[in-house]
C-alpha cells in the first residue's frame, strides 16, 4: 500500500512539473474543443499531431495525446447535450436525456452533470488503475469469442429494454440494426455484403454518419417543420448548476456507471461503449418512475456520462499492461510510445516507471483540469443556444459535413449522412426510437464476428457457450432479463383474458 | 520554451496548409503542398511510418508533404484514389503490396490498373513478420511446431488480421511449403488476435515485432521463427523459415508510386528525398525498434520487385483458392 502512494507520489510529481501540465492543458482543450465539434474526432486530430511529438519530451507527449483523447470524451457530450448530436460513440446515450434536459431549459444541469459526474468517475478508475492495473487486464484473457458471443447477445437484450415505447417497435429498430451492420465485408470468409458495388461500403457504415444522421440531422429536419413558431429552448435558461436535489437524484447512478464502466472499459473493442448503454438501462430499471427517462431525467446523464468516463479511463489499461491497444485512439498511443523509443508493455511500469506513473497521474490533472475549464463555460455553452436558429443550425450542419468529410475524406460518407438523416425523420415521424438501431448496428457485427469464431475454435461445438463458466452466467443473465420483461406483458395479457 | 513555440507553430501550420492551394503558375516542383496518400487509417504502422516520411520531405522538398489517409476496401479505395488523379507530382501513393500485387489475384474486378496505373517511386521499408506460439503449444523451435502440425492436421489455430490480408497469405505459404494444414481463424486486424493469442484462445499468429517483443521476453509467447529471408538483426537467435525452406519470405513493405504518367524528374526528386529520409542513422534505428528495416533502391529496382512479387502471390493465391468476391 505504501508502495502504491509513493509511486503516486512520484507520478504527480512529473505530472505537476509546470511544462507537463500546461501540455495536459494544450492536450484537454484542444480535445474539448474536436469533442464539441460533431463529427472530428480524436483518431484525426491525435494522427496530425503524432509527428509534432518527436521532438517533445516522451512523457510530455503522452500526456499531450491522452488529454485530447479524454478531453474529446468530455467534449462529446456538450454537443449531444445541446444540440442532440453525439460527438463520439459514447455519447450517444447521452442524447437521449441530456437534450430533452436541454429542451426543458436545464442544458446548465445536464452539462454541470456530465462534467462532475466524470471527473468522479475519472478520479476512482484512476486509483483503480494505479491499484489494480495487472490484475485488471487478467480480465481481458477470461473473455474469448465464446464470452464476447454473450456478452453481446446481453448488450441486446438489454437494447430492447432501453427502448421508450412499443415493445415490437424496438424488437424492429435492434433487427434493422443488426441488418445495417451486416453491410461490408464478411470477417470470416471476407466476402462483401450488401454493398451493391461500392467500396465506399466495402468496411461497412460508418457509425459516425448513421449516429449523426439518426439523431443530429433528423432532429434538425423535424424543427424546420415547425416553421417560425420552432421551440426556443432558450426562454428559460434555468439555473447552471444542478440544485441539490440534482445531486440527490445523481449520486447513486454516478457510483453504479463508475463500477460499470471501470469494469467494461477493460475489455477491448467497444467496452466504454457498452458501458453507457448498459449504465442507462441499470438506472431505468432501478428508477422508481422509468416513464421520466427519455423525457429528460437527469439520472439518465448522470449515470453512462460517469460509465463512459471511467470506461475510457480504464481503457488504457490493456495498453499500459499489455501493450495491444483496444480502440484506434489507443493504436496512435502506441505509435506515439514506438517512435520515442518506448516499448509499450508490461516492462513499462518497472523500467520507466516515471513514465508510466506519470501518466496515471496526469489523468488525473487532466480530468481537475477538464472539470476547473468546463464548469465556468456552461454558462457560455447556454449562450450558444440563444443564437437563432436560421443561423445555428446551418453552420451545425456545416460542421457535421466537414467532420463527417475528414473522417477518411469521402463525399459519399457525406451523402450517406444526409440519407440517414431523411430516414431519421421518417423514425421520428414513426414514432420509433433510433437508441436500440444504433446498439443493434454496432453489437450486431461484433456478435456475429465472434460467433464464428467461436464455433471455429470449437471446431462447429455449439455447447462451448454454455461449458464456459463466463458465456453461461451472461446467457443466465439475458435469459433472465427477458423473463422479466415478458412478465409484465404476460401479466397485461393475462388481465385481458380475465376481463373478458 | 523554445519547443512549446515550435509545437505551436506546427498546430497553426497544420490548419494553413489548407490555404495554400491557389492557381498555380510554371514554377518549379514543389509549387505547392505535396499529398501522400495512406491506405490505412490513421494509427496504423504504416501511418506512423508515412508521417515520419512526410515530415522529412517536407523539410527537403520546402512544401508541406501532407498524409492523407484514405483507408477501406483492403487498400483499394486509396489506390483508386491515386489511380485517377493528374500525374503532376503533387499525388503520391504511400502503399503496400495488397494494392500492387495482391488485390489483383483477390478481386476479380478491381477499380485501377495495379501494374498500369503508377509508377514506382522508390521503396522504403520492410516489416518482417514474426511467427509466434502460445506458451501452450507443444512445439519449443520451429522444427518442432512443423513436426507436431504434420502429426495432428489441423488441430492448430492460427489467427490472422483478416481474410485475404498479408499475414493470412503467409499462412497459406507456409502451409504449400511445409505441407501442413491449420485452422484461419479471422479477426478484424492484429490487435484482438493479440489478445486472444496471449490468452491461449488461439495458437498461433504472424506480426511484426513491436507488439509481441515484451512478450516474447517475458515468456507470456514464443517467438519460433521470423518470416523474412534473413534473421532479424536485433533477434539473432530467432531462425528464419527460410533456413528450412529456402526462399521464404513474408513481410509487409512500403514503397512509394506515384500515378503513371508522372515524369521521370519528379520521380527521381521524390526518389532522392526518400534516400535522405532512409539515409539518417537516428531513423533507421528508431523504425528498427519498432521492427521495421529500411531499405531504398532505386525506382527501377523497385519496377522488378513488384513484378517478381505481383508472380509469387498469384502463385500462392491461386494454389490456395482464396476469392474475395
Amino acid at each position: 500500500m505504501m508502495e502504491i502512494f509513493s509511486n503516486l507520489g512520484l507520478g504527480f510529481g512529473v505530472a505537476l512539473s509546470p511544462m507537463n501540465v500546461l501540455y495536459c492543458f494544450i492536450g484537454v482543450a484542444l480535445g474539448t474543443l474536436i469533442g464539441v465539434l460533431p463529427g472530428i474526432g480524436p483518431i484525426a486530430t491525435i494522427a496530425m499531431l503524432l509527428p509534432i511529438t518527436f521532438n517533445l519530451p516522451p512523457i510530455a507527449a503522452l500526456i499531450m495525446l491522452a488529454g485530447i483523447y479524454y478531453g474529446a470524451q468530455y467534449g462529446g457530450s456538450t454537443s449531444a447535450i445541446l444540440v442532440n448530436l453525439p460527438g463520439e460513440s459514447s455519447s450517444v446515450v447521452t442524447c437521449l436525456d441530456g437534450y430533452q434536459m436541454a429542451r426543458q431549459g436545464r442544458a446548465g444541469p445536464a452539462l454541470g452533470i456530465a462534467a462532475l459526474g466524470s471527473f468522479f468517475a475519472g478520479t476512482v478508475s484512476t486509483l483503480l488503475i494505479a491499484l489494480f492495473a495487472p490484475p485488471l487486464a487478467e480480465i481481458a484473457f477470461k473473455f474469448g469469442p465464446a464470452e464476447y458471443f454473450s456478452l453481446m447477445v446481453l448488450g441486446l437484450v438489454a437494447a430492447v429494454v432501453l427502448a421508450q415505447g412499443s415493445l415490437l417497435k424496438s424488437i424492429c429498430m435492434v433487427i434493422l440494426g443488426l441488418l445495417w451492420g451486416l453491410v461490408g465485408t464478411d470477417v470470416s470468409s471476407g466476402t462483401q455484403r450488401f454493398t451493391f458495388g461500392y467500396s465506399e461500403l466495402s468496411d461497412g457504415i460508418g457509425f459516425v454518419g448513421i449516429a449523426m444522421g439518426l439523431f443530429g440531422f433528423s432532429e434538425i429536419i423535424s424543427n424546420l417543420e415547425m416553421g417560425q413558431n420552432r421551440e426556443v429552448f432558450t426562454s428559460k435558461v434555468g439555473r447552471l448548476l444542478p440544485s441539490l436535489d440534482d445531486f440527490k437524484a445523481s449520486w447513486k447512478p454516478v457510483l453504479r456507471g463508475t463500477g460499470l464502466g471501470s469494469f467494461l472499459g477493460i475489455l477491448p473493442g467497444g467496452g466504454a461503449l457498452l458501458s453507457s448503454f448498459t449504465s442507462y438501462m441499470v438506472e431505468k430499471k432501478l428508477a422508481k418512475d422509468p416513464s421520466r427517462f427519455g423525457k429528460g431525467a437527469i439520472e439518465g446523464v448522470a449515470g453512462p456520462e460517469s460509465a463512459n468516463n471511467a470506461g475510457a479511463q480504464t481503457s488504457f489499461i490493456p495498453l499500459l499492461t499489455l501493450g495491444i491497444p483496444s480502440n484506434p485512439v489507443m493504436a496512435l498511443m502506441i505509435g506515439a510510445m514506438t517512435i520515442q523509443g518506448i516499448a509499450p508493455g508490461p516492462q513499462v511500469m518497472t523500467e520507466r516507471p516515471q513514465l508510466f506513473w506519470g501518466m496515471i497521474a496526469s489523468m488525473w490533472v487532466g480530468n481537475l483540469l477538464l472539470v476547473v475549464m468546463n464548469l465556468p463555460m456552461i454558462g457560455l455553452w447556454i449562450k450558444l443556444l440563444t443564437v437563432p436558429y436560421r443561423m445555428l443550425f446551418p453552420s451545425i450542419l456545416l460542421f457535421c459535413c466537414i467532420g463527417v468529410y475528414s473522417l477518411s475524406s469521402l463525399p459519399f460518407d457525406v451523402y450517406m449522412t444526409a440519407a440517414f438523416g431523411v430516414i431519421g425523420y421518417i423514425f421520428i415521424k414513426l414514432g420509433c426510437e433510433p437508441a436500440p438501431l444504433i446498439l443493434g448496428f454496432i453489437l450486431g457485427p461484433v456478435m456475429e464476428e465472434n460467433l464464428r469464431r467461436a464455433m471455429l475454435l470449437s471446431r462447429g461445438d455449439p455447447s462451448t457457450f454454455f461449458t464456459r463458466p463466463i458465456s453461461l452466467g451472461l446467457l443466465i443473465a439475458s435469459a433472465i432479463m427477458l423473463l422479466l420483461m415478458a412478465a409484465p406483458v404476460l401479466r397485461k395479457k393475462r388481465q385481458e383474458a380475465f376481463q373478458e | 520554451m523554445t519547443r512549446f513555440v515550435r509545437v505551436l507553430s506546427i498546430l497553426l501550420g497544420a490548419g494553413g496548409v489548407f490555404a495554400l492551394s491557389g492557381p498555380l503558375f510554371a514554377q518549379a516542383y514543389p509549387a505547392k503542398p505535396v499529398r501522400l496518400v495512406v491506405p490505412y487509417a490513421a494509427g496504423g504502422f504504416s501511418d506512423v511510418l508515412a508521417r515520419a516520411l512526410a515530415q522529412k520531405m517536407t523539410e527537403g522538398l520546402g512544401q508541406q508533404v501532407v498524409v492523407e489517409n484514405r483507408p477501406g476496401a483492403s487498400t483499394i479505395i486509396g489506390a483508386d484514389a491515386v489511380a485517377k488523379s493528374p500525374p503532376d507530382g503533387y499525388t503520391l501513393f504511400f502503399s503496400t503490396g495488397t494494392a500492387l500485387n495482391i488485390n489483383q489475384h483477390l478481386f476479380s474486378k478491381l477499380p485501377y490498373n495495379p501494374e498500369k496505373d503508377f509508377v514506382p517511386v522508390g521503396k522504403v521499408a520492410v516489416l518482417p513478420y514474426v511467427l509466434l506460439a502460445h506458451p501452450a503449444v507443444p512445439a519449443n523451435s520451429f522444427k518442432d511446431l512443423i513436426a507436431y502440425a504434420k502429426a495432428n492436421p489441423g488441430k492448430l489455430n492460427f489467427a490472422t488480421p483478416g481474410n485475404g490480408t498479408a499475414p493470412h497469405l503467409a499462412i497459406k505459404i507456409l502451409e504449400q511449403a511445409a505441407g501442413v494444414s491449420f485452422e484461419s481463424i479471422h479477426y478484424k486486424g492484429n490487435a484482438p488476435a493479440t489478445v486472444d493469442l496471449l490468452a491461449g484462445q488461439v495458437h498461433l499468429l504472424f506480426d511484426g515485432l513491436v507488439v509481441p517483443e515484451p512478450h516474447i521476453k517475458s515468456g507470456k509467447l514464443k517467438a519460433l521463427a521470423v518470416a523474412s529471408l534473413k534473421r532479424f538483426p536485433s533477434q539473432p537467435n530467432i531462425p528464419a523459415i527460410a533456413e528450412s525452406y529456402p526462399g521464404f519470405d513474408a513481410s509487409t513493405w512500403y514503397c512509394v508510386m506515384a500515378p503513371a504518367g508522372t515524369s521521370k524528374e519528379i520521380v527521381s526528386r521524390i526518389n532522392a528525398e526518400i534516400q535522405k529520409y532512409l539515409n539518417d542513422p537516428g531513423n533507421k534505428e528508431r523504425m528498427l525498434a519498432q521492427g521495421a528495416i529500411l531499405e531504398g533502391g532505386t525506382p527501377e529496382q523497385l519496377a522488378a520487385y513488384l513484378k517478381s512479387e505481383t508472380e509469387r502471390w498469384g502463385t500462392v493465391i491461386k494454389k490456395a483458392g482464396i476469392k474475395l468476391d
